[in-house]
């Protein structure tokens, strides 16, 4: 992947040796998350006391919760990459692309994490409101969230070749300004959800502190595992598209090795 | 935990949310997998054959 400066194409570092290192700790940081979520979920289904108001859907919230918390973690990263790409873009193009890779694994994240909500959410509302769906602040506020993250990956997706990470940086800015909104709109507006679990009128009972800390760790330590997941995909594609066009700009060359040094531009 | 039993709307809705969350995090994990093993694919191939991957 090339990132143009003024008329010039600048060329990423050459790939680097084959590492065995982040696919060992990878794998270490699979197993060790695979069993946070074990003991979350037997947490959550097996120790847990009921809800006292709700039954057994309560225990819907030991899922809900810790993925609306990280859907609205992950898109500060996005944010805090995109702003990064865009200040770094003209200074350290090699540096901006890699902000760029974390931008958009931030952002697929978020849409994991998200959707978790909006559909675990949906599925306790109807089961104790009664219905599927309210148009309150909060519902409506993350569902709003939740669009400007699909529209993040489909502008990325369907944006011209060259403007598709600054455009996408662009909007992540606008995608950002709506999570303070989410996260405050229980206490600026009278709304159906629930009060907040910390500080709120919906404060925890102690018994339920377990299961719900580990599934926000198991949670926390997945969201990160796919987060870096992704990135290096990300990286690996760069890395891909760089090769493939030095060889369609040189065919005597096989693009592995394109005989210049990293930052090279011409 | 006493089940509330498949008949029930709160038994059905904890299995669903509980299965939409499996659904959401694995279907996404795989894909990521799918996309990875697909560009250890398209690096294998020489250089000159390579096209630009598209964008994920």
């Amino acid at each position: 992947m090339f990132l143009r400066f003024r008329d010039k194409i600048i060329l990423m570092p050459p790939t680097a040796p084959p590492n065995r290192r982040p696919l060992t700790l990878g794998i270490a940081w699979l197993a060790l998350t695979l069993v946070f979520l074990v003991i979350g979920f037997r947490e959550a289904i097996f120790i847990a006391p009921p809800d006292a108001a709700q039954g057994n859907v309560g225990r819907i919230f030991y899922w809900h919760v810790p993925s609306a918390m990280l859907g609205l973690v992950f898109p500060y990263v996005n944010f805090f990459a995109s702003v990064a790409f865009l200040y770094l873009r003209r200074r350290n193009p090699h540096a901006a692309l890699t902000a760029d890779a974390w931008a958009i694994a931030a952002a697929e994240v978020t849409l994991v994490f998200t959707s978790i909500c909006l559909a675990t959410g949906m599925l306790w509302g109807k089961a104790v409101w009664g219905i599927w769906w309210a148009w309150d602040a909060r519902l409506t506020s993350l569902l709003l969230l939740w669009l400007l993250y699909v529209a993040y990956l489909i502008t990325r997706r369907l944006s011209t070749p060259g403007q598709t990470s600054t455009v996408g940086a662009i909007l992540a800015v606008f995608a950002a300004i709506d999570v303070p909104i989410v996260y405050f709109s229980i206490q600026w507006f009278r709304t159906q959800h629930p009060s907040p679990v910390f500080g709120g009128d919906g404060s925890l009972d102690p018994t339920m502190y377990p299961a719900f800390l580990w599934n926000v760790a198991a949670w926390l330590m997945w969201g990160i595992l796919i987060l870096a997941f992704r990135f290096a995909l990300e990286r690996r594609r760069q890395r891909l598209d760089q090769s493939a066009i030095l060889a369609a700009l040189n065919p005597a060359n096989d693009g592995a090795n394109p005989g210049m040094e990293p930052g090279h531009a011409f | 935990m006493h089940f509330d039993g498949w008949n029930t709307i709160e038994g059905r809705h904890l299995v669903f949310a509980y299965a939409s969350v499996i659904l959401i995090q694995g279907g996404y994990f795989a894909f990521t997998l799918h996309n990875w093993l697909k560009l250890s694919r398209a690096e294998a191939q020489p250089a000159v054959k390579q096209k630009a991957a598209k964008p994920l």
